[in-house]
């Protein structure tokens, strides 16, 4: 709490006059000035010194110095003090410590003012707060520093040029280094292509006004490459350019990241790119599809020229009979709930119309805790290795095919042709050894249906070879079935007549096929001998035979009423070599193997239906010519 | 004295039938020779001769591929006959067939003794006497 007292604050305005200074010009200077008296009790002061000092409760005189200003640090007194023994001080800035945490800058002008007898009756204080200021400037060093962040400027009428420290810090220079002349500028920057953009900017500055902004490598004064980032503007009085200024900034860590960055994100798309693998995501509230460069060519859409949503471009790029498939899979992960992921296939129609097979690796993401809400995935050309597997399987089937039909033949060349020479062998011994003429004419008679026995397998092993042995698709021709028919029953007419057998034949006469003739002839040749060699002792043979046009085939159905085969016993063997499932005197057991053969050969295919002392038949499809 | 009174060959291939029968003759095997030409026809000749209250051959010689009823089917068959009537039958597999899964089969079936590849000489015959010597 102050006193305020009339003597005293008269005894105040005696001092004034003794000073002869005008109490309301004191009031209105600029600066914030106080006077005081030896005590430190306040005579005069500005309205600024007010302000300056946040002195809100009005009128001070008589009021002590550190009453008033609450603010300023006790040591300040030392100053005072000083003063008040007849010394003038000045100070551009100090700072005091008020307490633990708190600072404070002062900058002051004082001076001890003389009463007419010449000693001191006071001061006369300029003092300023500068606490403020001077931690602005403090923030913008910090700034600078962590920012690593100098400023720069040449004076174009002195060509002086001035840094601050950080430009010094950054150049690696000495902190008292500045370029001596204007080109000096300009060395610093490493020499060609970046020395000459930086003088040109600036010629074009100087010149025309314009500000530039550029990133270029510089050599500091270690003789190290850094990059920096220079900003520089110019000044105009009078139409003339008169000082260029602007900043200096390291950016060599951050600049070299962003290289390294730029650089490993070229590899990684360059690699990419030549793993042909496409990447997408799919935001599945939103809809939003993201494709790269390769999903779009993989699913044959234009990237730049595509109408409605990516979506419904992949739906339609999807081959119509795959598309299902892929939904159905597709909604397997998204149900999944969390984390649902896996691998799809599907062909894409391209529109040239070649079909392309892609592989895609998706994970749907619908964790409701997880921000993101969607679908992500690689999708691959696998065509070329869907080929190479197809042609492969179809290799192998081929090869196991084959395998079996050797397996087959090895079984028949060891079983009937060592009947035969079985058979040869030990007749010949017979013989030899035989004194009898009778048994000797019997032995020669087996003798001779012997050979002609092991004659008849060796043709048939022969016509076993040459159906497996070449590709006669080529050397198919035109033949009509109904006249070939004719000619085989004719050819057997006399076995016709032996077993009093009757045919029914409803074959029209336009039903021509693509056959190769021989095989034809032996099929239906086979066909007859076979139905007349099984035929029931107990009926007369009857066999009927009909054709009907099936898609790109001729059906020809060849229906006996013989014994019949036990199918559940034989179906699986009866078309294979070894298996003679009636071993009549004559028969050989390879017809059926043969004639399958044949008619595979040729394009068609074989089917036999039976039953036990009913009757066999045979279905057998011929490409229509 | 010829070794067993009867034997029995179901074949479908005369030359081999007649082949067999004169190495049987040769080696004074058997009195009486019976043929069938196959399955069929032998388990119906086992079935008449056991209505006239006849033995069955002691010695059966059978081939495999034969028509209407082969030589695995003839086996089927000749098992359901009654065991008293069978006991001493032996049946010997003749076959051209060097198929080393028809000689497997045939000696997984109890009812086979032996499995003969053709033609059957007098030394396979002399095997067969020996075997059935020293039971």
């Amino acid at each position: 709490m102050f006193i305020f007292s009339y003597p005293l604050k008269l005894l105040a305005k005696l001092n004034l006059q003794h000073l002869q200074i005008n109490d309301a010009l004191i009031k209105e200077l600029p600066t914030p000035v106080a006077v005081t008296d030896t005590q430190l009790n306040f005579i005069a002061y500005s309205k600024r010194w007010l302000i300056e000092h946040n002195i809100t409760q009005g009128e001070i005189i008589s009021v002590n110095f550190f009453d008033a200003l609450s603010h300023i640090p006790f040591q300040f007194k030392d100053i005072l003090n000083n003063c008040l023994m007849g010394n003038s001080c000045q100070n551009e800035g100090q700072e005091f410590k008020k307490c633990e945490n708190q600072k404070i800058w002062l900058k002051w002008n004082i001076n001890p003012w003389k009463n007419e007898n010449g000693s001191i009756g006071g001061l006369v204080i300029n003092l300023e707060n500068i606490t403020a200021k001077k931690q602005l400037q403090e923030l913008v060093e910090k700034a600078q520093e962590v920012s690593r962040t100098g400023g720069w400027q040449v004076d174009l009428l002195t060509y002086k040029t001035q840094w601050t420290k950080m430009v010094n810090i950054i150049h690696e220079m000495p902190l008292d280094y500045v370029p001596q002349t204007y080109d000096e500028c300009f060395v610093h920057f490493k020499e060609g292509e970046y020395r000459n953009k930086i003088i040109a900017a600036s010629n074009e500055a100087i010149k025309y006004g314009t500000p530039w902004d550029e990133e270029v490598i510089m050599v500091t004064g270690t003789g190290k490459e850094i990059w920096i980032r220079t900003k520089g503007h110019a000044e105009f009085i009078d139409g003339k350019c008169v000082r260029i200024f602007g900043i200096c900034q390291d950016i060599d860590k951050y600049k070299r990241q962003q290289l390294a960055y730029t650089e490993s994100a070229e590899k990684l798309k360059k690699a990419v790119t030549a793993s042909k693998v496409g990447t997408w995501e799919y935001y599945l509230d939103t809809g939003k599809t993201v494709w790269d460069d390769i999903t779009f060519s993989l699913h044959g859409v234009p990237k730049d020229n595509f109408t409605g949503s990516l979506y419904r471009n992949w739906k339609n790029a999807i081959h119509p009979d795959d598309f299902i498939e892929i939904q159905k899979a597709v909604q397997k992960y998204y149900n999944g709930g969390g984390l649902g992921s896996g691998t799809v296939e599907y062909r894409v129609l391209l529109p040239n119309n070649q079909v392309r097979i892609l592989k895609s690796t998706v994970t749907v993401i619908t964790d409701p805790k997880s921000a993101e809400y969607k679908g992500v995935g690689i999708t691959q050309d696998v065509t070329n290795e869907k080929l190479a597997e197809k042609k492969l399987k179809e290799f192998a089937e081929i090869t196991g095919k084959q395998n079996n039909s050797l397996t087959n033949f090895a079984h028949m060349v060891s079983h009937d042709l060592r009947a035969h020479s079985t058979n040869l062998s030990v007749l010949t011994s017979l013989l030899k050894d035989e004194k009898d003429e009778d048994q000797k004419i019997q032995i020669l008679e087996m003798l001779k249906s012997a050979t002609e026995s092991l004659n008849s397998t060796v043709y048939n092993l022969n016509e076993v070879v040459q159906s497996n042995s070449k590709d006669i698709r080529d050397e198919l021709t035109k033949v009509n079935v109904l006249k070939v028919i004719h000619t085989v029953k004719n050819n057997i007419g006399t076995l016709f007549q032996e077993k009093n057998a009757t045919c029914t034949i409803n074959v029209a006469t336009e039903h021509n096929v693509k056959v190769v003739p021989a095989y034809l002839d032996s099929i239906i040749l086979n066909l007859f001998t076979n139905s007349l060699k099984y035929s029931s002792p107990s009926r007369d043979p009857k066999i009927v035979i009909t054709t009907t046009i099936v898609d790109e085939f001729l059906e020809l159905t060849f229906t006996d009423n013989g014994k019949g085969i036990d199918l559940e016993k034989y179906g699986a063997t009866i078309f294979g070599m070894h298996k003679t499932f009636h071993r009549n005197k004559d028969a050989r057991g390879v017809g059926l193997y043969i004639t399958k053969n044949q008619i595979e050969a040729m394009g068609g295919s074989i089917t036999v239906q039976s039953k036990v002392n009913s009757g066999t038949s045979f279905k057998i499809l011929f490409l229509l010519n | 004295m010829s070794f067993v009174d009867n034997t029995c060959i179901i074949d479908d291939d005369p030359i081999c039938v007649f082949g067999l029968k004169r190495t049987l003759k040769e080696a004074d095997f058997s009195k009486n020779i019976i043929a069938y030409t196959n399955g069929l026809e032998a388990i119906n000749g086992f079935k008449t001769l056991l209505n006239q209250g006849e033995k069955l051959p002691s010695i059966v010689f059978l081939d495999i591929n034969m028509p209407i009823m082969d030589g695995w089917d003839f086996l089927e068959d000749f098992v359901k006959i009654p065991n008293v009537n069978r006991d001493y039958v032996h049946i010997y597999i003749l076959s051209s067939s060097v198929d080393s899964r028809d000689i497997i089969k045939a000696k997984e079936i109890s009812a086979v003794s032996n499995y003969f590849i053709k033609p059957v000489t007098k030394l396979d015959l002399h095997k067969v006497i020996a075997e059935l010597s020293t039971q």
